[in-house]
This record gives structure tokens, C-alpha cells and sequence, in this order.
């Protein structure tokens, strides 16, 4: 087993345990956390695999560049909505959610 | 002895993981995403992509962790409901979800062309000497001016979203209330701040480095800056606003200036393409930075919600 191909299968660990938080719980702070491992169990994915057996290949890792940058404006547009949300409504959770 | 660090690293990846997810106080589990960052980084080095590690260092850890604690520090109670009961049919979906992922990395198909070979073949054209700068903004440059769209979009929405009169009170009411020891510390740093910045982003071009994390480094000293009660955004008000699109407006000018010539969009000429390239950078760090910023500024304040 190479370096390349561990970390891709731990991205891929890291993306199924993300998405059972995902469902589980209902706290939007959490969601967002989970959402953000998520992305970087991607990243592993993307990286990993495609210099698996392969040599060092720039592409992916200028893909995963951008999609680092990108999560980061994501993740600070989720918390500014979240936090207006809670702002107005004094509430962590979706009305969904409510038991 | 690689083989064991690598092992320690993903089991280390995966039990900060845990710690995120399975924590029952939230403070613990945002501390655990920032130490979750750090160790991504140091998996970037082992699967030896350094600008990766670069930027995961500056954003994943650094920046994101700003923000979530930022968060954090403004919810009420950080306790939550105990999370759903059903959790049997989640877990044995996750678990098929990780095995067939696994499953179909041994299906792959190969790859018809190398993109590496191509990569090192066009290099000498790009007018730049490290790959990856190449392939962000030679060669995949379409990527590259959506991406500052997109963040162009985010800091846009958050503007909308936020209200002028919560900043306004905002700024009145946290005043004079500066900790000594922390505004000398950041006078101190914010120059070295500013100078790594711009030496990452002129490494970017025969080195591991470049905009991006040149303009994560330029958002981290601004935040730093306005944590120490410098009020910033206040200068930075009418700066911030023409800052955030100029990086988007250059690219996209330089972009279609080339089509004067005759070119199609986005190819540089390639006597000029190393300088057109810095100078994207440069515009490109100053408003990543000042985007980034933005954001973080832009967050609602901490008054108390109604109570209904």
C-alpha cells in the first residue's frame, strides 16, 4: 500500500464518518464542521489517488488549491448566515429538525 | 519508519475526526478541527504537495479556526440537544458508503493521457518555472477567475446580509477597551505579517507558494489586526469596497485584453506571460486577502437574540 493510496482511503473514512454527523446530528455549527471534513476527505480523495502508482501530479493539487479557497469562503458564508439566523431566532437548528 | 508515520498521521486524521464529530461540547470540537487542519497539513507534505500544506496551514487551521471560535465565542449556551436517535440504519449506510468508496479505487480507470508529462512538456511556455503556479493561472486559468468570482459572490452576500446599524453599534461600543500587551505584540508582527505575504506570493513563481496563500497570510494579519482593537475596517471601509472586485476586474481585463490581439481568452502572450502572471498574483493576493477579511468583519454582532 502506498503513502498516496492510504490517505485517499482515510479521505474516503473521513467522508463516511462525516456524513453519519451529518445526519445525526441537527446543530448547525456542527453541520458545518462536518461539512468541512467532508471537503478535505475529498481532497485526500483527489489527491491521493490520482498519484497513486503515478508520479507527483500538479492538476489535482492545483484543483484542490482552488477548492481549499473556495471551502473557506463557503464555510464563512455558512457561519454569517448561521449566525444571523441564530441572531433573529435565538435557535441552533433548522425548524425540520425540531423533535 | 515512513510507513509508521504515515500510519500515526491518518489514525491521528481520523481521531481528531472523531473529536469533531463526537465531542459533546462544541469549544472541544472546534478545537479539534484546528488541530484536524495542522495534521492535514503535515498529510499534504507526505503526499508531496507543499503549496497544499502552505494553504492548509494558513486557511484550514488558521483562518477557518478564527472563524468558527469567533462563532462560537457569540452562541449562548454550547450545549446542544442530544443528537437523533435512530442511528443504526445512518451508521450501516456510512459504513457501505466508506467500503464501496474504498472497493472503487481498485476499479479506476487508467488514464488515457499524462497530465504531469503535459504539464512539464508546456511548462517552458508559461512564463513561470513551478507547476502548479502554471497550471492555476496558465494553463487552467478559467478555474481560477471563477473561483475569485465565487469569492467575490461570498463576500457580496455578506454584506447583504449584514446590517449597517449592528456594525455602527458595534464599533461605538468596543472602544478604548485595547489590551496593551496584545496591540504591541500585533504592531510588531503586522510588518513581518505583510512581508511573508509578499515573499510567498514572489516564491510562487519558481516555488511552493503563490496568491492564494499569499492572500491567506495578507487575511490573517488583517483579522489579527482588528482582534487587537486596531478598527481597520474603519479606514479600510471605501479601500475594502473597490479591493474586493479589483482582483476579479484586472483578471478578467487582462483576460479579454489579449483578445485585441487576436488571441483567445485567457492566453497570454508568451514573451510577457511571467509578468502578466505576477501581476495577476498581485492583485489577485490583495483582494483574496482583503475578501477573506471581509468575511470575517462582516460577521453579525454579538447582541442578544429575542427571546420567542
Amino acid at each position: 500500500m502506498t503513502t498516496d493510496f492510504w490517505f485517499a482511503c482515510i479521505g474516503a473514512v473521513l467522508i463516511a464518518m462525516a456524513l453519519f454527523t451529518f445526519i445525526r446530528h441537527t446543530h448547525l455549527l456542527r453541520r458545518i464542521l462536518a461539512f468541512n471534513i467532508m471537503g478535505s476527505g475529498v481532497f485526500l480523495i483527489l489527491v491521493g489517488l490520482a498519484q497513486h502508482q503515478r508520479q507527483t501530479d500538479p492538476v489535482p493539487q492545483a484543483l484542490v488549491l482552488t477548492g481549499i479557497v473556495v471551502a473557506v469562503a463557503a464555510t464563512a458564508l455558512a457561519l454569517i448566515i448561521f449566525r444571523r439566523f441564530y441572531q433573529l431566532s435565538g435557535r441552533t437548528e433548522l425548524d425540520e429538525d425540531q423533535q | 519508519m515512513q510507513f509508521a508515520f504515515d500510519s500515526m498521521l491518518g489514525l491521528g486524521l481520523l481521531a481528531c475526526a472523531a473529536g469533531v464529530f463526537w465531542s459533546r461540547d462544541l469549544f472541544r470540537s472546534v478545537v479539534m478541527f484546528i488541530a484536524f487542519g495542522l495534521l492535514l497539513a503535515l498529510t499534504w507534505v507526505r503526499l508531496e504537495a507543499p503549496d497544499l500544506a502552505l494553504a492548509e496551514a494558513a486557511i484550514g487551521a488558521g483562518l477557518t479556526g478564527v472563524l468558527l471560535l469567533d462563532a462560537i465565542g457569540h452562541l449562548r449556551q454550547h450545549n446542544e440537544h442530544s443528537p437523533r436517535n435512530h442511528w443504526l440504519l445512518p451508521l450501516l449506510c456510512c459504513i457501505a458508503l466508506a467500503l464501496l468508496l474504498i472497493l472503487s479505487f481498485n476499479a479506476r480507470p487508467e488514464a488515457s493521457i499524462s497530465l504531469p508529462q503535459l504539464v512539464a512538456e508546456s511548462l517552458p511556455e508559461s512564463g513561470v518555472e513551478h507547476p502548479i503556479t502554471a497550471v492555476l493561472l496558465n494553463f487552467r486559468s478559467y478555474d481560477t477567475l471563477l473561483e475569485i468570482a465565487v469569492l467575490l459572490v461570498a463576500a457580496v452576500v455578506a454584506m447583504a446580509l449584514n446590517d449597517g446599524l449592528a456594525a455602527a453599534a458595534r464599533t461605538s461600543t468596543e472602544q478604548s477597551n485595547r489590551d496593551p500587551v496584545l496591540a504591541g505584540f500585533t504592531s510588531r508582527l503586522a510588518p513581518v505579517i505583510l512581508l511573508v505575504a509578499i515573499y510567498v506570493l514572489w516564491a510562487g513563481s519558481y516555488m511552493p507558494g503563490g496568491a492564494f496563500q499569499g492572500g491567506a497570510i495578507l487575511a490573517a494579519g488583517l483579522v489579527l489586526l482588528k482582534l487587537a482593537d486596531f478598527h481597520i475596517e474603519r479606514y479600510a471601509e471605501s479601500l475594502l469596497r473597490l479591493g474586493l472586485a479589483f482582483g476579479f476586474l484586472v483578471f478578467l481585463a487582462v483576460a479579454t485584453s489579449v483578445m485585441i490581439g487576436g488571441r483567445p481568452f485567457l492566453t497570454y502572450p508568451e514573451a510577457f506571460a511571467g509578468q502578466f502572471i505576477l501581476f495577476i498574483e498581485a492583485v489577485l493576493t490583495f483582494s483574496i486577502g482583503l475578501i477573506l477579511f471581509s468575511l470575517f468583519n462582516q460577521s453579525p454582532g454579538q447582541e442578544v437574540p429575542h427571546d420567542n
